[in-house]
């Protein structure tokens, strides 16, 4: 399947660098364009036409964030939104979200599981027809210690891989 | 008196934020000192640097006086209300921005010794927002986002009974009656 890796994390040696060079290596056997919003840069960069072009070229976007607020950070939401404007998701079928998340799955119940709904429900309806979302999460990641971590990291190959399907 | 802060994310092309930030502060200066912050015309950054992202767990994680300034009425903010447009589910860019960058620790929340969130916006009484939405029809698909980010995620910093008021695309009336009885 052709997947656009969509990467919006400011920290370049952060964790979620680490879930996505996972979530790479499991999509070895798909074809894959990646995107860095920040890019090693200090501030990332917004929407531009190449995305427009990944976007119609992909059937599958793979969104690799850390959830901040119970949602997706600022300039990956307001990518997502820039694209919506534009119509560039019309065509996609699917998209997984794969995300990190400070707190645990009760807080962020608490905290309305604002992100999931967007993942599964909000862009899958901007989407082509049929299309669904997924939602991959590693919760309390700043309270579980480095074997939790890892077991997500071995965990992604076989998520992706039915998510993908 | 207690201090009321106006949030104001007028990022569209209409007047309507700013009318609806007008009524606001003229309905709330009845009952308290009103400051305002305009993130546009401040120039507020659409987004955390890298740099805040590295300062986030130390005792200093703000960089950027503007924010330095806004943390500070935060702080000691009873009340805020946050009026903007929705365009499909979510804040601004600029508001959700503004919130990663100045609700950090040791102004919004600490940690305690187990790396667990603890409130830290003890005066905090209440918490509007005012919207005015681009697709009425597509909100609830995403859950009604922004709603869910103000009203759910920011009560995890404030006090228990901390009150909570959201407006619709509302006339002047509804504004003065609302905001009013915060």
């Amino acid at each position: 399947m052709r997947v656009a890796m969509v990467f919006c994390h400011p920290v370049p040696t952060s964790f979620c660098a680490s879930v996505r060079d996972a979530v790479e290596s499991a999509l070895d056997r798909h074809e894959v364009r990646r995107v860095d919003l920040y890019d090693g840069a200090d501030l990332p960069r917004s929407f531009a036409d190449d995305d427009f072009e990944l976007l119609s070229w992909a059937r599958a976007v793979v969104l690799i964030y850390p959830t901040w607020w119970g949602t997706l950070p600022a300039p990956l939401m307001g990518w997502i939104e820039d694209g919506l404007e534009r119509e560039a998701w019309a065509g996609l079928e699917r998209v997984v979200a794969v995300t990190t998340h400070g707190s645990s799955r009760f807080v962020n119940r608490l905290s309305g599981g604002t992100g999931r709904r967007i993942v599964m429900r909000g862009l899958p309806l901007q989407m082509a027809l049929g299309a669904s979302g997924r939602f991959i999460a590693l919760y309390s990641m700043d309270t579980i210690d480095d074997d939790d971590r890892q077991r997500f990291l071995d965990s992604l190959p076989d998520q992706l891989h039915r998510a993908l399907a | 008196m207690e201090l009321a802060l106006v949030v104001m994310a007028a990022v569209s092309d209409d007047d309507r934020e700013r009318h609806h930030a007008a009524v606001t502060r003229r309905t709330l200066a009845l009952s308290y000192v009103v400051e305002t912050i305009d993130l546009v015309a401040e120039g507020a950054s659409v987004a955390m640097s890298r740099t805040e992202r590295l300062r986030y767990q130390t005792d200093a994680p703000i960089v950027d006086p503007l924010i330095e300034s806004h943390a500070a009425l935060v702080s000691r903010a009873a009340v805020l209300v946050f009026v903007f447009p929705t365009r499909w589910w979510s804040l601004p860019q600029v508001l959700q921005a503004w919130l990663e960058r100045t609700f950090v620790p040791g102004v919004a929340f600490t940690l305690d010794e187990r790396n667990l969130l603890r409130p830290n916006l003890s005066s905090l009484r209440a918490i509007a927002g005012i919207t005015t939405r681009q697709r009425p029809d597509v909100i609830a698909d995403g859950g009604d986002a922004a709603r869910r980010v103000l009203l759910r995620t920011m009560r995890l910093n404030a006090p228990r009974r901390v009150r909570t008021e959201w407006l619709l695309d509302p006339d002047e009336a509804v504004i003065e009656s609302k905001v009013g009885r915060l």
